[in-house]
């Protein structure tokens, strides 16, 4: 049986404690809005200004045509100073001053004049293979779209009616997030990894302070049981952690633009859910560690890098190895995310088309809250 | 009327003994002493009455509910305060005192009559809106007292209350214990000061895990070893071939300032004055209960 008086009471010194403690201020606070204004701007998978190297050795119009073109779309940044001196490009490359060079061969003009295959070299610096991927997918589309342009020329020159020209091109359509912007894939990632961290941190902090304060000891002696400890206790912080997601959120639409298409009571129902596991996964760290900095340490290893590393966050989920893949069905940001982007991303999202992300996570915070009143009644000094 | 009651308690942490064989009752109203070096198994011994820890064996009573079967009632019953002052540091004085109010289920009109009281009692009604950080030692200490007070408990259990306490708090905490000790609160209070212990009606004194004497402190003080007091005379020093010829008359020997603290071994009194007269003022002193204690770890 539950004594509310008792909740009660754990429940306003929690709330007291937690307002009049400066750390936990700044926790709740300022680090959300630090975090994804920091993490906004700079966890970006859009790359831009990629600096290229460019050697022209025809130079021609067409090639400057083709150049033109490269240089326009924005993605490219020309290094000029090695314009056309192979080995100051290489040397650039060296030293990541640049991350593409590309050759244009003498017979470019010459060889697409005739009708044949052209080809243009193009040297990556793969070391961070993530900007040459996208780079090179960028000169791949760049390159096809300039050829194309050249054959209907061509045709138009012959006298050919373009139209009947059997020319196929792939249309593509982007659903949800039209821009393919980033920040709208990543500020929701950003609001999972945010509550995971204020919602653990703080909540690892709690019983370990008790036992530093050393009112552990009395609270022990006293007739609350685990059950009215962890509500009395954890209530304050859901509270917090709710009025987190909102302040993010909100940061999110109206500083990042990203869309919010979902609605509220969905992202609070989830969010409620999410914070709980968090919740169960400080608290497990908290009665397992015997100080601060070891509650903190924990909860950084066992509750935020999964969150962000193995939520599909930052890697797709589906490319992890198969045993990775099955550890992270135990992080609940893997089903928030997905719950996030949703709500954020498509319309008329109802928490029953959501319902196998709530199963599990309240699964996962019942596995957690469980193992964590266990702890605490097993360990009790 | 036994208000606690321990038989045969022991304790053993993995293979280690803590408490060997503990037995003793405590009456309503009494203050019953558990005295005893570091180390020697107080802070166990009050651990396991409040329900904290768990004994390997033994028999607990506590206000007639058997500390196996009732010990969630228990709990209502016993106030425990740890050695480590229990508060919460940016908690108000009144906050912390509602907050352990709370916890046990004290109701507003019971709150305001004893909650007054007590910080009357104590004389930190000037400070109920002071965070506990901000108080000092002393004001912290009484602030823990109030706090395991407040639900009027039968038993209170306090593990060393004084430590680190100015002698003028001291003796202030030492007055409102013996004022709740006339109201029929039975006090566990352990201690490592040996004047604390002849504060109390009855006391125990702890020596690895072991009750080495029991009883109420007049009685324990009745030895049959003589202690004196010695004074080097003029023109004497002392060194350590002297120390050397004192160590086989005697089971302890301490040093105070200029004089030297010397417990005899039984009947040695004679024979200690004879050889020693030419080198010390020799004055018999009555025994306290440090000499007591002394005396037995000796053995």
């Amino acid at each position: 049986m539950l004594n509310f008086q008792r909740i009660y009471a754990l429940f306003k010194k929690e709330f007291v404690e937690i307002v009049r403690d400066k750390r936990s201020l700044v926790i709740v606070f300022i680090m959300p809005i630090v975090m994804i204004l920091i993490y906004g701007y700079a966890v970006t998978f859009d790359i831009k200004n990629i600096d290229i190297g460019i050697i022209d050795r025809d130079n021609s119009s067409l090639s400057r045509g083709y150049i033109n073109k490269i240089v326009s779309s924005g993605y490219f940044i020309p290094y000029k100073d090695a314009y056309n001196n192979m080995d100051e490009n290489i040397k650039a490359l060296r030293r990541e001053r640049i991350k593409v060079i590309i050759v244009i061969p003498y017979d470019f003009t010459a060889n697409l004049k005739k009708g044949k295959d052209v080809q243009i070299q193009c040297i990556v610096d793969g070391s961070i293979a993530n900007t040459a991927i996208i780079g090179v997918g960028y000169l791949q589309v760049l390159t096809s779209n300039f050829a194309n342009n050249i054959k209907m020329d061509f045709v138009k020159s012959k006298g050919i009616n373009s139209k009947k020209f059997p020319y196929i091109s792939p249309e593509i359509r982007v659903w949800y997030n039209q821009e393919l912007r980033s920040t709208n894939f990543i500020v929701p990632g950003l609001i999972s990894t945010i509550m995971m961290l204020v919602a653990a941190l703080l909540t690892s902090l709690t019983i370990v302070r008790e036992r530093e304060n050393g009112t552990y000891e009395e609270i022990m002696s006293t007739p609350v049981t685990s059950a009215e400890l962890i509500i009395g206790k954890l209530t304050p912080y859901i509270i917090i952690g709710l009025i987190d997601v909102l302040l993010v959120t909100l940061f999110g639409v109206l500083w990042f633009h990203v869309p919010f298409r979902g609605n509220i009571i969905t992202l609070l129902f989830f969010s409620f859910l999410f914070i709980l596991c968090a919740l169960g996964m400080g608290m497990l760290m908290s009665s397992i560690a015997k100080k601060q900095e070891e509650a903190i340490m924990m909860t950084f290893f066992s509750a935020l890098l999964p969150s962000i590393l193995l939520s599909g966050f930052v890697f797709p989920v589906e490319s992890m190895p198969k045993a990775i893949q099955v550890f992270s069905y135990f992080v609940p940001a893997r089903y928030f995310l997905n719950v996030l982007r949703a709500i954020f991303l498509k319309q008329d999202v109802t928490i029953l088309m959501l319902y196998k992300e709530a199963l599990f996570l309240i699964a996962v915070s019942i596995f957690f809250l469980v193992v964590a009143s266990k702890v605490i009644k097993k360990r009790k000094l | 009327m036994n208000t606690v009651s321990v038989k045969n308690l022991t304790k053993f942490y993995n293979k280690q003994k803590a408490l060997d064989d503990i037995s003793f009752d405590i009456n309503t109203g009494e203050i019953f002493g558990i005295v005893g070096p570091d180390g020697s198994g107080k802070t166990t011994l009050l651990r396991i009455l409040t329900g904290i820890l768990e004994k390997t064996s033994g028999k607990i009573s506590i206000m007639g509910l058997d500390i196996d079967k009732d010990y969630e009632k228990i709990k209502y019953h016993t106030g425990y305060m740890s050695q480590k002052f229990n508060l919460y540091p940016t908690l108000t004085v009144e906050e912390n005192i509602k907050f352990f109010a709370g916890i046990f289920g004290v109701s507003q009109q019971e709150y305001n009559d004893r909650g007054e009281y007590l910080l009357n009692l104590t004389g930190l009604a000037n400070f109920k809106t002071r965070q506990a950080k901000n108080l000092s030692g002393g004001m912290k200490q009484k602030l823990a007292l109030i706090s395991t007070l407040i639900h009027k408990p039968d038993v209170l259990i306090l593990d060393e209350p004084t430590l680190g306490v100015d002698p003028v708090s001291r003796r202030d905490f030492w007055q409102i214990l013996q004022e709740f000790s006339q109201k029929g609160t039975s006090i566990i209070v352990s201690t490592s000061y040996m004047d604390e212990a002849e504060l109390c009606n009855k006391i125990i004194l702890l020596f690895e895990g072991r009750i080495i004497i029991k009883g109420n402190p007049i009685e324990v003080k009745k030895i049959d070893n003589t202690v004196m007091e010695l004074v080097l005379l003029e023109g004497k020093n002392i060194d350590d071939n002297i120390i050397q010829k004192i160590t086989p008359f005697v089971v302890d020997i301490s040093f105070k300032g200029e004089k030297i603290r010397v417990i005899l071994k039984k009947d040695g009194k004679e024979s200690f004055t004879k050889e020693f007269n030419k080198l010390f003022h020799i004055n018999e002193i009555s025994p306290s209960i440090e000499d007591v204690f002394m005396r037995e770890m000796g053995k």
